[in-house]
């Protein structure tokens, strides 16, 4: 009877299923125990209840959890010790011993990628490292001002100049606040010694909110006085070489005589305030610059001043965020100019929002991204070509992978070994990359823009971060070939039979990340030749003057008329003009001119110039007549171009000249001549209107023109001319044409940026084709062999191999050089507006290039394939 | 002292202790039951076993089949030595401090 009624059916077989292979019997046993107990004394139905309820308990129990983890493993492989890592790592040295080409190739490409990685991370160290040396780093706080023009929004680093002041009289509980003035920029004046000067004008609480020590001097006292300066350990020495510089003056224009009261030390590079000098700002007041103490007019102008505070340890900011808000709500009343005050932490400034005037280097986390962008361009295919490579070779690995496993080796066990072996890989790698590193670490501190103030050489801190991101790619690259491995069924590897999964992964991934890169190295190369175009179609580029053989002179403080005398004896020299600007280059003055029917003027591009310039330069004149010698009726006239013509509606050129116009609303000029255009600022802006006045007051440069024959000892004659005039700067004196050519130097930065890049891109591609052409041969060595013994031309093998290649360059150009094509077509009209499209050469060259490099790639190892005996690679079977 | 003994594991380590070589799943959790009056669930039990077996107080053996667990096997537990020493411990502390309660535990005061 009683054997007749079993627990329920479905309890237990929940129960087995959840209990996988541990081991349960007496668990079992006890609940069956309990049902037939409980069925003496309860229903049959109250029994199956009490059952369901015990499986349960047991299912969700500690004991059960415990007995399922310690079934999981094989006694003997329960965790992982130290000898089966040793183990591990001797299977990794051997491994990569025994195919020390792909493992060559695949360490290579890795390192290149690591290179740049390493790059990346001495920036990030070195800019999260910005500021560190504040003791009191957490308290100090800076204003910040936003200006709501309902356009860009942009914020400013600086504030108006007495907002210091009102947070310090009208605010309690902030603990110091310091105003900096960013203007001390000037040339200090010692004992007939002129040395330029950069700093800033700041209050003596500047030593008690940061930490720049002194190593002469009171930090209390120092910049109490006005008209006293502290000055860095490095100017002083250029300055005043090895004399004590305390008690010292120098003068300095316009703020006059300064006596220096200390020496600071030099600031470090990871500071975001930069200075040579620091004046006291006392000076400012007395000198009657900043004596417009809470005026209106101050409160929009806020171009160099700075406010930063520190506040009591453990307060917050809020109560003065909530006071400058008031504050800009009082101070900007009306509509046509709003902005708003905020602070931002000391630690936020860099890396920090994007701000401007900043006060000194600064990385916006935009920039950051962008330089992490680059890297990651070269390290993801350098690491995509690694796991490719790694699971072409596992065919070979199969019969290690399958013992292991039979010897009892857990799948967590075997992707930990794939994972260490990745990791020695790029351990390798890394340590490679450091040369790599050393080799453009000098190029790429000459490309950035902030670079003067960078500190890149590798320390304790790099290197503990490049071993940890070395690591975290190397699990990362790790875990596909891992996983992969350790999903292999032990019996279909020791049968050899795991070509079959291996297919799913050969098909679309590996073909379509080779095109992928080998896209984005044509697109490189393309940039760079395009690039390179663009810089000689700018340097040929009919600018409507003569560049050659003119020497620009600066002034400085030389009276043109001497300079031409003393200049005009040279024998080298042909002829002298003078101008206010040089030509061809971003800066030329803007000054409003107006016609007399006009209500508003209109900013005009101007030169002022001599009588000789128009001759010097071979410009070309329509109408009317050059500036005479006389100088005060130059300074009644202009000359205009043809677009000035056209934008005054003065008719055509002729019917121009004679007529007035007023500039700068109230001076009567009249029109003396018309040039042809030509393009008076650099080529990135259009021609536009523009006019010569003649002011010798304004000329800033001489324009010598003088030919090239002997270039040297013209240059040691006109440093003795020189010194005659002035003997305290030294001469300034630039070929035109170079000139001309420093205004598109940014060209060759960026070509040699993408041009490395491309290097790279290229080199990461052609490492990972050149593996998997390796591969796929070394596949099919037995086919060729079968083809070329049944007859079959070396021709046609070499074809039969590369096909598959040559479609993937193939689809890779027709991919991308639309999309670049496209790209650029857009970018070069915006950098510059006379720009030369992208011509069918750039692309033919380029794709050539490449088909060259992808080409070689390929047949290298297919003609060799092609060429091999036969024999050897049947004879085995 | 070696891990810390609560209460419920002191209450399993005596039970399997009392119940000499007999001590098993079922058994244990009957003694228990009657004695405190109190049901104890099957996975708590055997949980609380686990951890005195991780402990080391207790060690453990599969004993005979048996007809009325659908022929299968006991685990029968035995107390070992540290886990005597545990529950001697235990006592040792319980007394200490029962002789110097004793005044205020005094029930007849």
């Amino acid at each position: 009877m009683k054997s007749k009624i079993q627990p329920p059916r479905l309890a237990d077989s929940l129960f087995l299923w959840y209990c996988e292979r541990a081991s349960v019997e007496d668990l079992h046993g006890d609940v069956e125990e309990l049902f037939y107990a409980d069925l003496e004394k309860h229903s049959l139905f109250r029994a199956k209840l009490k059952y369901w309820q015990r499986i349960f308990s047991l299912i969700f129990s500690y004991a059960l959890r415990q007995r399922k983890r310690r079934a999981a493993y094989h006694p003997y492989s329960s965790g992982i010790n130290t000898a089966i890592l040793s183990n591990y790592f001797k299977t990794a040295v051997r491994n990569l011993a025994k195919n020390k080409f792909y493992a060559g190739l695949n360490i290579f490409g890795l390192s290149l990628g690591m290179s740049l990685s390493l790059l990346f991370i001495s920036i990030l160290v070195f800019i999260y490292r910005y500021d560190n040396f504040h003791t009191k780093r957490d308290q100090i706080y800076r204003v910040i001002t936003q200006v709501h023009d309902d356009v860009d929004n942009p914020i400013y680093a600086s504030t108006p100049a007495d907002l210091g002041y009102v947070l310090e009289q009208e605010l309690p509980g902030i603990e110091k606040v310091v105003s900096i003035q960013g203007t001390l920029n000037g040339e200090a004046d010692y004992e007939e010694k002129k040395m330029p000067v950069r700093g800033y004008f700041t209050e003596p609480e500047f030593f008690e909110v940061f930490d720049f020590p002194l190593l002469k001097g009171n930090p209390a006292t120092a910049l109490k006085e006005p008209n006293s300066i502290l000055i860095t350990e490095k100017e002083a020495e250029k300055i005043f070489g090895s004399k004590d510089p305390v008690g010292e003056v120098l003068t300095i224009p316009p703020y006059g005589e300064m006596t220096v009261t200390g020496v600071l030390k030099d600031v470090p590079k990871n500071s975001h305030l930069t200075f040579g000098a620091l004046a006291s700002y006392s000076t400012l007041l007395s000198a009657g610059q900043q004596n417009q103490q809470l005026s209106e007019a101050s409160w929009t102008n806020f171009t160099d001043s700075y406010v930063y505070f520190l506040l009591p340890e453990g307060s917050s900011s809020d109560a003065v965020e909530n006071f400058l808000s008031q504050l800009a709500k009082d101070r900007y009343p009306k509509d046509d100019f709003l902005a708003s005050f905020s602070v931002q932490r000391l630690n936020d400034i860099v890396p920090g929002v994007e701000v401007y005037n900043a006060i000194g280097p600064s990385w916006d986390h935009l920039s950051i991204l962008l330089v992490a962008l680059t890297t990651l361009i070269i390290l993801i295919p350098a690491c995509a070509n690694y796991v490719n490579l790694s699971i072409s070779q596992s065919l070979k690995r199969m019969k290690e992978i399958g013992v292991r496993k039979v010897m009892g080796g857990q799948r967590r066990q075997i992707f930990f070994q794939f994972i260490v072996e990745t990791t020695l890989s790029m351990m390798i790698a890394l340590f490679l990359s450091y040369f790599f590193f050393e080799l453009i670490r000098g190029e790429f501190h000459k490309m950035l823009a902030e670079a003067d103030s960078m500190d890149m050489t590798p320390n304790f801190i790099t290197l503990i971060c490049s071993i940890g991101f070395a690591l975290l790619v190397g699990v990362l690259a790790g875990i596909v070939p891992a996983l992969y491995f350790s999903k292999i069924n032990p019996l279909n590897a020791l049968k050899s039979m795991v070509s079959i999964p291996t297919r799913k992964f050969r098909l679309p991934g590996r073909k379509i990340m080779l095109t992928v890169q080998y896209g984005m190295s044509l697109g490189f190369i393309m940039a760079v030749v395009i690039m390179l175009q663009q810089y000689r179609y700018s340097m040929n580029y009919d600018f409507g003057f003569r560049r050659e053989n003119i020497l620009d002179v600066a002034l400085q403080d030389v009276k043109p008329q001497l300079f031409r005398n003393e200049f005009g004896k040279l024998a080298a020299v042909q002829s002298i003009s003078m101008s206010s600007n040089i030509l061809g280059l971003d800066y030329s003055a803007v000054k409003f001119i107006k016609d007399e029917s006009q209500q508003d003027s209109t900013a005009v591009a101007t030169i002022s110039i001599d009588d000789n310039f128009i001759d010097n330069f071979g410009l070309h004149l329509i109408a009317g007549s050059n500036f005479s010698s006389d100088q005060n009726s130059n300074l009644r006239h202009i000359i205009i171009n043809e677009e000035m013509v056209k934008a005054f509606n003065l008719g055509d050129a002729f019917s121009a000249v004679g007529k007035t116009l007023l500039l700068n609303d109230d001076k009567e000029v009249s029109i003396l001549g018309v040039v042809k255009n030509f393009h008076y600022t650099s080529l990135r802006q259009p021609i536009g209107a523009f006019f010569f006045t003649s002011d010798p007051s304004e000329f800033q440069y001489a324009n010598l023109s003088m030919p090239l024959t002997n270039r040297f000892d013209d240059l040691t004659q006109m440093e003795v001319a020189w010194k005659a005039l002035d003997s305290n700067h030294k001469v300034k004196a630039q070929y035109f044409s170079d000139e001309i050519g420093d205004a598109y130097s940014f060209y060759f930065v960026v070509i040699k940026l993408w041009g490395f890049l491309g290097l790279l891109a290229v080199t990461v591609a052609s490492i990972g084709l050149l593996g998997t052409v390796a591969f796929t041969i070394g596949n099919r060595l037995k086919e060729v062999s079968i083809r070329k013994v049944m007859g079959a031309s070396t021709e046609s093998v070499v074809f039969m191999l590369s096909k598959d290649f040559l479609l993937l360059i193939f689809i890779a150009t027709i991919v991308t050089v639309p999309i670049v094509y496209f790209l650029f077509t857009k970018i070069l009209v915006q950098m510059q507006y006379y720009s030369v499209s992208v011509g069918v050469s750039e692309i033919v060259v380029s794709v050539l290039l490449l088909a060259i490099l992808g080409l070689t790639t390929i047949f290298s190892q297919t003609i060799r394939a092609a060429n091999a005996n036969p024999v050897d690679h049947m004879r085995g079977d | 002292m070696k891990g810390y003994l609560g209460e419920f594991e002191e209450l399993v380590l005596l039970t399997i202790a009392s119940l000499l070589d007999n001590a098993y799943g079922v058994s244990i959790k009957t003694y228990i039951d009657e004695r405190t009056s109190r049901s104890i669930s099957i996975g708590a039990l055997h949980s609380t076993i686990t951890r005195l077996e991780e402990k080391g107080y207790l060690s453990s053996h599969l004993g005979e089949p048996t007809q009325e667990r659908g022929g299968r096997s006991k685990r029968l537990y035995e107390v070992t030595q540290t886990g005597k020493l545990a529950l001697h411990q235990m006592k040792n502390l319980r007394d200490d401090l029962w002789v110097a309660a004793a005044q205020n535990l005094s029930l007849t005061k």
